[in-house]
């Protein structure tokens, strides 16, 4: 698909980003690599989907690159933006289908804008992006008649729609029940290893999202605090990710929000 | 004295801040008149457009119309009438729903009713990342979502217009005609005489247009810049009637100056 | 598609129903049915003064309109108003002698 498959899919140095005064990103390094699943970690509010939002080029960091498929993408013109992101696809929690149109509208849409297809081809299409992830049967829908996890799956339809080099998945478990995350974890490690298409995944769903990665970044405080092959981390020395990865109610991270002495605090 | 530099402060800030969001409203109108090629591409996208802004409001159109005709069939006829002037009930019903009325009273419904609906809608589709959505798969939601809007509803404006008008003059015509036993032929002969094509027909239907123009662009312009929650989606819906009616209103003073102020 | 056809119609439905009422008012409602066609003739009154008469203003004989008044001017030598009115081909009888007087 591309001319240089040596370099890391998604490359992100020394990147600085800040929301208001509050420091998101400080300093962070990432080599993506490609056709693997990666997921990203960490706990919420560490900025997860801003660092999506900054590899799709939405966000603009404050300090940094960030070269995907070895073109730095904050670099871009509009026109080279639009033609890297048609090889990018993006998964939102919500799964953002357009509430006004149907199913196979919405899958048809990316094709509708980029592509002259006949309507014929088109629909042949759509159908299969649909069967891919089994809602073939579902295209007459509306989107606010389709449960969260079908939602999504209809989104992932759409995104794969172009035929992209990867897709970024945002929280793709979120409040979903085990069949329907069953269904995703399949269906994420299945477009990954049978389409070739190279997943990018935040989550802080820490059993699903070890299951499935090959290689796993652990974010805090704005920086990469771990990283490794999901193995690697279960047996990791540092606390922190032995904290996280376990769940535990406290340790670096505290039960605690920031407070002075409970005594103190009850007597004043 | 702190608090005389703080108010200042305050002021400058909100000022500053005022022409910042007057900028960038129209940054985006310039981009969704430049995203025109795209409702040429797929016209199927303005059809639709032209059915929520256009279609749906025919009926609360017509009726105000009809009603508005009605009332002022009656107000007419009692005030003329103790000047012996009845038989001008014609040219009073026409001229004021052609010239004011028609497109002042139609664009103010149209706010409410189509306006605040843009506005929810646009708001609602930030707010599920619908529009980042569209952003990601390489599409640029301006053009996409917001130019047919904003040319389905310039469109819509001046035929919603013309409807309220014609309702009026047949609301007018029920009441002062039917009710009233002003003559028939007088009503309309005398309306036909006095109410002149290019003056008042034409003026009328400009200043729709220009209303039609600014009411969407406001709708999609406080949709498009609303806080993506649910206080700041029920706060630019609220702006988008009070600054389309505040628009509204100015402009119509503007532009009857300009038309019939020889 | 049956829905997009049905929207399609009714899209279809107000546009047209838009234009008939523009129509409407420009035909039903101004002058248009009834704007003099230019091929009638034009005289000119004068007058010592011109009172509330405006351009486009119905010229009538007895009472019906015969014409419109197409043009107001001054003349600087003899210090009257001069309107042009344009009469309808119709009414070609007129005498030469006729005066016109404002109302």
């Amino acid at each position: 698909m591309s001319s240089h498959d040596d370099i890391p899919l998604v490359k992100i140095r020394n990147l600085h980003f800040k929301r208001g005064s509050k420091m998101i990103f400080d300093g962070i390094d990432m080599d993506i690599p490609r056709q693997k699943v990666t997921a990203i970690m960490g706990p919420s509010g560490t900025g997860k989907t801003t660092l999506l939002k900054l590899i799709g080029g939405q966000l603009r960091p404050d300090q940094g690159t960030i070269e995907v498929d070895g073109e730095n993408i904050h670099a871009l013109g509009t026109r080279d933006l639009y033609k890297l992101r048609m090889r990018m696809g993006m998964l939102f929690q919500s799964g953002a289908l357009l509430t006004d149109i149907n199913v196979f509208e919405n899958v048809a849409d990316p094709l509708r804008e980029h592509t002259d297809l006949s309507e014929n081809m088109l629909r042949r299409l759509v159908l299969l992006k649909l069967e891919a992830v089994g809602l073939r049967g579902a295209r007459d829908l509306m989107p606010s008649e389709l449960s969260g996890g079908m939602a999504r799956r209809v989104a992932l339809a759409r995104a794969i729609a172009l035929d992209p080099m990867m897709i970024m998945y945002d929280e793709p478990f979120t409040g979903q029940d085990p069949i329907s995350m069953g269904v995703l974890v399949k269906l994420i490690r299945s477009l990954n290893d049978a389409a070739h298409i190279s997943s990018i995944m935040v989550s802080h769903d820490v059993r699903e999202t070890l299951e499935i990665a090959d290689m796993v970044f652990v974010i805090s405080n704005g920086k990469v605090v771990d990283h490794g092959e999901p193995e690697a981390l279960h047996s990791s020395a540092m606390k922190w990710t032995k904290q996280f990865i376990e769940g535990l109610p406290d340790g670096p991270v505290p039960f605690h929000y920031p407070a002075p002495e409970l005594v103190e605090d009850l007597l004043d | 004295m702190k608090s005389i530099t703080d108010f200042f402060a305050n002021l400058g800030g909100n000022v500053l801040s005022a022409v910042q969001k007057l900028g960038r409203g129209h940054m985006l109108f310039f981009q969704m008149v430049m995203g025109m090629d795209e409702i040429l591409r797929r016209p199927s996208l303005l059809i639709k457009q032209l059915f929520y802004v256009g279609v749906l409001s025919v009926i609360l159109i017509s009726l105000s119309g009809f009603f508005v005709g009605m009332v002022l069939g009656l107000q007419g006829y009692y005030t003329l009438s103790q000047f012996g002037a009845e038989a001008t009930l014609g040219v009073m019903v026409a001229a004021s729903l052609v010239r004011e009325l028609g497109p002042v009273v139609t664009a103010l419904l149209f706010a409410g009713r189509a306006g605040s609906a843009l506005t929810a809608e646009v708001g609602l589709m930030k707010a599920t990342e619908q529009l980042s959505g569209l952003e990601m798969m390489a599409v640029n939601p301006i053009r996409r979502v917001l130019t047919p809007r904003l040319f389905g509803g310039i469109i819509s404006m001046p035929l919603l217009a013309a409807m309220f008008s014609m309702f009026g003059v047949l609301g007018g015509w029920f009441v002062g005609v039917g009710l009233l036993g002003v003559d028939d032929g007088t009503y309309w002969s005398q309306m036909q005489t006095k109410i002149d094509l290019h003056e008042d027909i034409y003026n009328g239907i400009i200043k729709s247009i220009v209303f039609g123009v600014v009411c969407t662009w406001i709708a999609l312009f406080e949709g498009y810049d609303s806080t993506p929650t649910s206080e700041g989606l029920s706060r630019a819906t609220t702006r988008t009637v009070v600054h389309s009616a505040f628009a509204i209103l100015g402009l119509d003073f503007i532009l009857t100056a300009i038309m019939f102020g020889e | 598609m049956t829905k997009q056809r049905h929207l399609e119609i009714m899209v279809g439905v107000f546009v047209a129903a838009g234009i008939v009422a523009l129509f409407f008012m420009a035909l039903q409602v101004s002058n248009l049915g009834n704007i003099t066609d230019q091929e009638g003739y034009n005289v000119q009154a004068r007058f010592d003064n011109i009172g509330g008469i405006k351009v486009k203003a119905p010229v009538t004989m007895a009472g019906v309109k015969v014409g419109r008044v197409t043009k107001i001017e001054f003349d600087k030598e003899t210090f009257e108003a001069v309107a042009t009115l344009n009469i309808e081909k119709k009414y070609d009888q007129i005498p030469d002698d006729t005066f016109a007087g404002r109302n």
